[in-house]
């Protein structure tokens, strides 16, 4: 036997001792959501990364709420017209 | 009477069949989830093996069990029902292959009229096998570009007895040819797999 065949016969053996694939553990789920609607469901997104997503948004959200609620409302006192005049009129009254 | 007769003949037919049939057929919600535990990996395995491609073999999986409960009525207990679960996965992948096949030829006309077509799906990559040891992976992976190649029936009964470990009857029950059929598959399955990898060698050598 040349390196060739014994190279053919290697790869040719090399799924002795092989296992099976393991089907996704969802599968059963899978199967009964297509037999109750009719369509075949594709997993986007593993129900723990769903999870995740939604406890992050959650989060984002309520730091949001608080971060909003501690904002102190601004201490510049707003313009009126008695202030406006005291500034740009005080000066004049003498004249 | 007649009715008496009629009623023994169906318990006569329930008690020679497979325990799991007769409650499959009974629509037993337990037996659902029994099968699809018992031969879900056979299945996905099998699909795996022929696509070379996880999501691919995963669907095919979810169509075999929802074809498999929804025509159990029609299993008559001719064939063992491993049998006939693999010989639905085999035309259930096969139709699969024939519609990615479809999508690629439209892909290529695609490509010539408005440039849409996307290169990599013409370019199957490395396939590695879960299920084989890490010393083997590589050799393995050179192996299943190689099955790739072979025709349809002689990667069926090469897959079927190679990787699933059916023996020649069982091949032969699955893609119900004879069991010479079965036999001459296989063996030029082989010869052209080593043909294949022995021009392979050669190019890994120049």
């Amino acid at each position: 036997m040349n390196n060739q065949e014994k190279f053919a016969e290697e790869v040719i053996n090399s799924t002795a001792g092989m296992q099976r694939a393991t089907a996704p553990a969802d599968l059963y789920e899978r199967v009964m959501e297509h037999m109750q609607t009719g369509r075949k469901t594709v997993p986007l997104l593993p129900k723990v990364a769903i999870w995740q997503a939604a406890a992050a948004i959650l989060l984002l959200a309520a730091l949001n709420v608080y971060i909003c609620l501690q904002v102190k409302q601004p201490t510049v006192p707003t313009a009126n017209n008695s202030y406006i005049e005291q500034e740009y009129f005080s000066h004049t009254e003498s004249i | 009477m007649r009715q008496d007769a009629s009623k023994i003949k169906y318990e006569l037919y329930h008690l020679s069949q497979d325990p799991l049939v007769t409650a499959l057929q009974r629509g037993e919600a337990y037996a659902y989830k029994e099968l699809v535990t018992q031969y879900q990996d056979r299945v996905y395995n099998m699909a795996l093996s022929m696509l070379q491609h996880e999501e691919d073999a995963a669907d095919i999986a979810q169509e075999v069990f929802v074809q498999v409960f929804q025509s159990i009525t029609a299993f008559k207990g001719a064939s063992k029902l491993s049998t006939w679960i693999y010989r639905i996965t085999v035309t259930k992948t096969l139709e699969q292959m024939r519609r990615k096949r479809t999508k690629k030829r439209t892909g290529i006309v695609l490509s010539l009229t408005t440039h849409e077509y996307l290169p990599e799906q013409n370019n199957k990559g490395n396939f590695y096998h879960p299920g084989v040891a890490l010393e083997q992976k590589e050799l393995s992976a050179v192996l299943f570009k190689a099955i790739d190649q072979l025709p349809e029936k002689q990667r069926i009964a090469f897959i079927l007895n190679k990787i699933e470990q059916l023996n020649y009857e069982e091949v032969r029950q699955v893609m119900e040819i004879s069991l010479s059929s079965v036999e001459s598959l296989l063996f030029r399955a082989k010869q052209n797999l080593q043909k294949m990898l022995e021009s392979v060698y050669k190019n890994y050598e120049s």
